[in-house]
């Protein structure tokens, strides 16, 4: 059975890994213009336009590009950048730590934070309880750039306790890599704390009112290990997968936070590439994002597994 | 010319957030550069855009892009705010056979960044690799050759008169800006480092591409004094907002500004310089009436300059950083015809009785076409239209994200009027490129034989004196009456800087702000 759900999961990410990248080329040719347009401008030739259309490769039908490009993919070539002619993996071994960094962090601020939050709102209700509850459509209800903008006014500007923009590489400097990231994470992560909360919050509150935990608690079990140890690992399967679906809902959300903090990640380069219409940059990027949401549903699997004995007999 | 640039430019901004113009209704505050100039570690600006390319032949012009290269790369001649030119890595330069031949002598013992020396052969190779693939290689097309004459001479052969050159090769006109012979024979080299005989020279292991350019001073340099920091840090910050940001926490020193965070920053304790930079506008690409016959009746072109109420749109759009305008330089430059200044009174009755006169009592449709980086261009476009509704002249916008999506759309024909902005500069540059047969804006093939006679004169003159002064105001006066395009607006370029930062100064004759001139004040 374990074999199965593997193969069935392999499937599913080559799959995918074909389609995304395939979806991405096409969606990217149809959009008008391409890089000679942006490198030329109004201004240039059609002899000129057509000789860097060639140089580019750009004359070519829209299936030979692609096929190429596959073909190099296959080989774990993801071929050069249009404008700088570097090649593509080495900007995105340079713009994914910075990715990784924000959505790991946001990620873990959302499961510590929402969890904790929703955990103890479930042992209270009343007032902390509609309080919860207002907060997380206030989560849902603030935009993260607007947050962002807040954020940087209140911490960087007025106090200057925090970097206004700009990331710092760890090897760096460890503690100016945090300060980097502070608030970039606070304003990803926002939404989704209080999406946890709310999550984590209900379906304890599901799992509190079910017999086990009434016989656990008849029996003397102490309260804080009722709670954390058997309340919450059985309401826990729901959160993780609204946790996998905040984090990869948070990629869209990085190329938005990444660009207001000035922070040098796939979302920005996503951003320029497009622009300008960098295609095999924008391939690389779009697998690396596909590689992500691949990596993301793996982990929430094993954590299926891990916090369920049954899924493992699957 | 630099309309391509700032189109780049806020085509990023399109996605966050640029620009520059605005008006200088209120006559543009330049703020003082007070205080002595002192050494300096690191300055650090921000650009809304990374450079399309690191190579200077296909970077583009204007600001923010022009900075890539000006810092390293050091033009043959140098323009100076004023308008003035200095000598750059050319010490002199003349015309000759009525503006068909032009020389340069070169500065002796110049070194690139990469330790090769400055030789006419370098420079000739460049021209000639400019010629063939830069992105203004337009800009040369009279050029017949251009040969080593002597080991530090180079002479260009035109192949019709062109007085240009001098601009051309100047830092803004970017054709000027020199790399080392072994780089031009190797441009794939270009995209990723410098090569130039520039003040500063790309730390290519600190810079972060898209992210951070980092430039620090380059030993080689021949003219020390004018190195004035250690390092200079260009950090692309594509949102306005995160720029005045970062510029209010102290993070960087300078960047360009927009009229609508203008008082935020003098508020924040910002030196705020204004200058006027550009003309923004519409320009009418069908004067042939090819898309829309209505529009090759002069009647109908000065109805729709009428039917503009420029006072109102520009406080709308540019606030006090703007004022309106008729005409395509500004007063106190070369060719500016103050007559043109009450061409066309606001007056939407006589719009309708033009209208009426050529026939289109009940008005007619033209696509407007918004190009990505005009500063407020969706909102004046949007304000141009519905102006233009009053008098029946129906113009539905489109509005391209992204500037090659603007190219392919204009290229593709279906569009006859677009906005537009450019950087004010010598007006037969600009004659040539909205209204030649070549022009870049003249993208219909638009025919106006009079004003090619009168750019013909101009281009065998001696710009800047009494006699092409004349003509250029001919040129203006036929330009205006007839009725070429939609000036709306003169807008100003502004740039946010810190209090200790000195030096920041432009003019409407060059409005082009120059790092490599900011120094840090005691």
């Amino acid at each position: 059975m374990l074999v199965r759900v593997i193969a069935r999961r392999v499937v599913i990410s080559v799959t995918l890994l074909v389609i995304i990248p395939a979806l991405t080329f096409v969606i990217e040719a149809l959009t008008p213009g391409n890089a000679a347009d942006f490198l030329l401008g109004v201004s240039a030739t059609p002899e000129q336009r057509a000789a860097l259309n060639h140089q580019l490769g750009l004359d070519q039908p829209l299936w030979v590009r692609y096929l190429t490009w596959m073909g190099r993919f296959l080989h774990g070539d993801l071929g050069n950048s249009l404008f700088t002619g570097e090649p593509v993996s080495q900007g995105l071994a340079s713009w994914l730590p910075v990715s990784l960094s924000l959505l790991i962090g946001a990620t873990l601020v959302t499961v510590v934070v929402g969890v904790a939050i929703g955990a103890a709102s479930a042992q209270h209700t009343g007032g902390i309880g509609r309080l919860i509850d207002s907060l997380s459509v206030l989560g849902i209800a603030v935009p993260n750039f607007w947050l962002a903008v807040v954020l940087v006014e209140v911490f960087a500007v007025t106090f200057r306790i925090l970097p206004a923009t700009g990331y710092v590489q760890p090897q760096d400097s460890l503690i100016e890599w945090g300060l980097s990231l502070v608030l970039p994470v606070v304003a990803l992560a926002f939404a989704g704390v209080t999406a946890v909360a709310k999550q984590t919050r209900d379906q304890m509150k599901d799992v509190l009112d079910r017999d086990f935990i009434r016989n656990l608690r008849a029996n003397g079990v102490h309260e804080r290990s009722v709670i954390y140890r058997h309340a919450l690992r059985n309401a826990s399967i729901p959160i993780v997968t609204v946790i996998g679906q905040l984090f990869v809902g948070a990629l869209a959300g990085s190329v938005v936070v990444e660009n207001i903090f000035v922070l040098p990640g796939l979302g920005s380069a996503a951003v320029q590439a497009a622009t300008s219409h960098d295609y095999p940059v924008i391939q690389g990027i779009s697998v690396y994002f596909t590689l992500i949401v691949i990596a993301v549903n793996v982990i929430v699997d094993i954590a299926y597994g891990w916090l369920n004995p049954q899924v493992r007999s699957l | 010319m630099c309309f391509r640039s700032l189109a780049r430019l806020s085509t990023l901004s399109a996605l966050a957030a640029v620009v520059v113009l605005t008006l200088s209704a209120c006559g543009g505050s330049t703020a003082p550069s007070s205080g002595k100039a002192v050494p300096g570690d690191t300055l650090t600006i921000a650009s809304s855009t990374p450079p399309i390319s690191l190579n200077p032949a296909l970077n583009g012009n204007g600001v923010p892009l022009m900075w890539f290269a000006a810092l390293a790369y050091e033009p043959l001649i140098v323009r100076n705010p004023d308008n003035t030119t200095s000598p750059g890595l050319a010490t002199s330069w003349k015309y000759s056979d009525g503006n068909k031949t032009f020389t340069l002598e070169l500065r002796p013992g110049v070194k690139f960044s990469d330790g090769s020396d400055l030789t006419a052969e370098a420079v000739v190779k460049f021209i000639q690799y400019y010629q063939k693939s830069g992105t203004f290689a337009f800009n040369l097309a009279s050029l017949a050759s251009v040969t080593a004459t002597g080991p530090l001479e180079v002479t260009f052969h035109l192949s019709s008169p062109d007085p240009l050159y001098p601009y051309y090769l100047d830092e803004e006109g970017a054709v000027g800006n020199i790399p080392s012979e072994a780089a031009t024979e190797n441009p794939a080299e270009m995209a990723t480092a410098t090569f130039g005989a520039g003040p500063y020279m790309l730390d290519t292991a600190a810079t972060v591409p898209n992210s951070s350019y980092v430039y620090t001073a380059n030993p080689t340099f021949f003219d020390r004094a004018h190195v004035h920091w250690k390092k200079i840090i260009i950090k692309i910050i594509a949102d306005d907002n995160a720029a005045l940001a970062a510029l209010r926490s102290g993070q960087i020193q300078a960047a360009l500004g927009d009229a609508t965070d203008a008082d935020a920053a003098k508020a924040a304790g910002l030196n705020v310089t204004s200058e006027v930079g550009g003309m923004t506008g519409v320009v009418i690409a069908d004067r042939d009436g090819k898309i829309v016959p209505a529009l090759k009746d002069l009647r109908v072109r000065q109805a729709l300059n009428y039917a503009i109420d420029r006072v109102g749109l520009t406080r709308a759009v540019y606030r006090s950083y703007g004022s309106p305008t008729m005409q395509y330089k500004p007063a106190g430059t070369d060719g500016y015809v103050a007559a043109m200044d009450s061409a066309y009174p606001y007056n939407v009755t006589k719009a309708k009785q033009l209208l009426a006169e050529a026939g289109y009592p009940n008005g007619f449709t033209i696509q407007l076409i918004v190009q990505p980086g005009v500063p407020g261009g969706t909102l004046l476009a949007q304000a141009m239209s519905q102006e233009w509704e009053q008098i029946g002249v129906h113009a539905p916008l489109t509005a391209p994200a992204t500037f090659s999506d603007y190219v392919a759309k204009v290229l593709g024909g279906g569009y006859g009027v677009t906005t537009y902005v450019y950087d004010y500069q010598p007006f037969i540059w600009e004659l040539n490129e909205l209204f030649s047969p070549t022009g870049v804006y003249n993208f219909l093939g638009a025919k106006t034989p009079a004003l090619d006679a009168l750019r013909a004169q101009i281009n065998s003159s001696d710009l800047g004196s009494p006699a092409a002064n004349a003509l250029e105001q001919q040129a203006m006066t036929y330009a205006v009456q007839n009725a070429l395009s939609v000036p709306v607006s003169a807008a100003n370029f502004i740039v946010f800087s810190a209090k200790n930062i000195g030096g920041v100064a432009f003019t409407p004759s060059f409005p082009i702000p120059d790092p490599t001139q900011w120094y840090l004040t005691a």
